[in-house]
């Protein structure tokens, strides 16, 4: 049974990063660069863009945190959860990987998530704040974005090419 | 509201995918070097 959870993290994990990091980069490739959110009162926007906008973003959102509980979980599984996260011998590269997902998740949650509020309309705001939120949101995003860089390398290198290091 | 002054890297794509292979690139030596 516990072989089963194991798989079944192993592949929520999987699923869950697609979801997660897929979106981010959808997300680059449609909005390069940096655009102001446009001027409209969010209680007269279309209020379908806004409940589709709303849904995506709490789906990804709530997708990191099942990427962080499954990898958590299998770190646990293997018996390695504390020699990864103190970054010991070989466990060093899965567990740089490992914070930097830590630090990517945190990112979400605590930067980007908070203003991402305003913009969407989830709290209100004026429309001057929502273009100083959606610039945090672009900058914490991006960020994230170069981040998942190193991380998904150092999670597959450091779990299925010991040798490169 | 006014633009920015100067972009910061990651405000471009070709700037966030140089950031990210760039930071991949040191994290490996770094953990080449702790392994």
């Amino acid at each position: 049974m516990t072989l089963e959870l194991y798989v079944l993290a192993r592949w929520l994990h999987l699923l869950g990063l697609l979801v997660w990091i897929g979106h981010n980069y959808a997300n680059v490739v449609q909005r390069p660069r940096y655009r102001p959110v446009d001027p409209v009162d969010t209680a007269a926007a279309d209020q379908l863009f806004m409940q589709a906008a709303q849904r995506e973003h709490g789906t990804f959102r709530y997708a990191s945190l099942v990427v962080l509980a499954s990898g958590l979980y299998m770190l646990w599984f293997r018996g390695i959860l504390t020699e990864a996260l103190t970054l010991q011998g070989q466990f060093a590269v899965l567990g740089l990987g490992v914070w930097i997902g830590l630090l990517m998740t945190a990112n979400l949650w605590f930067v980007l998530w908070p203003h991402q509020k305003k913009v969407l309309g989830f709290v209100p705001a004026a429309h001057a704040e929502r273009v100083r939120c959606s610039r945090i949101t672009f900058l914490s995003s991006r960020t994230n974005t170069i981040l998942s860089f190193p991380a998904v390398f150092l999670m597959t290198a450091g779990a299925h090419a010991p040798t490169l290091f | 509201m006014r633009p920015p002054r100067f972009r910061l890297p990651h405000e471009t794509l070709g700037g966030t995918v140089a950031c990210g292979l760039l930071l991949t690139a040191l994290l490996y030596l770094l953990a080449r070097w702790m392994v």
